[in-house]
């Protein structure tokens, strides 16, 4: 039965952002190569490896050898919405000496628009870069990303 | 029915609005690696030596005397009769300080020894040397052997020559 004494009509909006849900995957790790440290005492120099993946061994204190490569991600989602990336600096440890460890500034994008939705995604690399010492510990320095992604 | 109007927008309304997003992770996240090596340090230990050679046969090419890296002399084919090795010698020894237990690959190409006439060396040098844990203090010492081709027609006398050893971390 209606009862008109106590009827009404509310309006609603609606709106509505339908999104893919976000998939992130890694594609290839970072690898700044070999560097050799050079005789004497100094600090602050500097390697880095761009986003393009370009190394940056300038300092006249070490010399860089080796396969380099940068950090490469994979996201899937919605094209219509900018990813937001947020990569966070890296602790590398010395696997000689775990008390020994650099940290690695990272060089990422802050956002990507993805080229479609889904399948297969859009590509992002990141880079970074460490400062060396005359007294940084010799050895193999290994870290790992935390990289997240989001709307 | 007014009623029943209200009840569905109220439920479309947290339908789509308590959709939340959250920040995605990768099941494996990518790794950063860097290889950091100290300065790499060779010098000289010792020389090589083949000590004397008398060159006893006639008539003979080829014969080949030679010292492994650990410094044991092969006189040739027939030692004594054609090659007759005396005296003291010993493989060229050098040090190597860096890193801790670092691979150092070591070149040393082939050279000539000169005196009366020219003789090619041909060294018998390690491929790799690891530094061992000590790598960074006193290092390791690797020796080099060689070899040289002698026949009866080769000018006596004293034969010297320089050896141009590298060494770089793998």
């Amino acid at each position: 039965m209606s009862d008109p004494a106590h009827s009404a009509t509310i309006n609603a909006q609606v709106s509505a952002n339908n999104v893919k849900p976000l998939v992130i995957a890694k594609v290839q790790d970072l690898n700044l190569g070999s560097v050799t440290l050079g005789p004497g005492v100094w600090s602050n120099a500097v390697v880095s490896i761009s986003q393009a993946g370009a190394l940056s061994c300038t300092s006249a204190n070490v010399t860089c050898a080796g396969a380099t490569s940068v950090a490469q991600y994979n996201v899937q989602g919605s094209k219509q919405s900018p990813v937001q990336i947020s990569a966070p600096s890296v602790t590398m440890v010395n696997q000689n000496d775990p008390t020994k460890t650099l940290t690695l500034t990272t060089d990422a994008p802050s956002s990507i628009v993805l080229a479609n939705s889904g399948f297969p995604g859009s590509n992002f690399s990141v880079g970074g870069s460490v400062t060396l010492s005359s007294s940084t510990a010799a050895g193999t320095y290994v870290g790992t990303f935390n990289v997240t992604v989001d709307y | 029915m007014n009623r029943s109007i209200a009840r569905a927008g109220t439920t479309l309304l947290l339908a789509f609005v308590g959709t939340p997003t959250w920040a995605v992770s990768p099941a494996t996240q990518a790794t950063a690696t860097a290889k950091i090596f100290k300065p790499l340090v060779i010098s000289r230990v010792q020389d090589l030596n083949f000590g004397t050679i008398v060159l006893t046969g006639t008539g003979f090419t080829n014969e080949v005397l030679s010292m492994s890296q650990a410094g044991a002399l092969t006189c040739g084919s027939s030692p004594g009769v054609l090659l007759t090795c005396t005296g003291a010698s010993q493989p060229a020894k050098y040090q190597l300080v860096g890193t801790n237990n670092a691979t150092v690959t070591i070149s040393s190409p082939g050279f000539n020894l000169t005196g009366p006439s020219t003789l090619a060396f041909t060294p018998n040098a390690p491929a790799t040397v690891n530094l061992g844990a000590n790598g960074s203090t006193t290092g390791v010492t690797f020796a080099i052997g060689g070899s040289i081709t002698l026949a009866s027609t080769t000018p006596d006398g004293v034969y010297t020559g320089t050896f141009i050893v590298t060494a770089d971390y793998q």
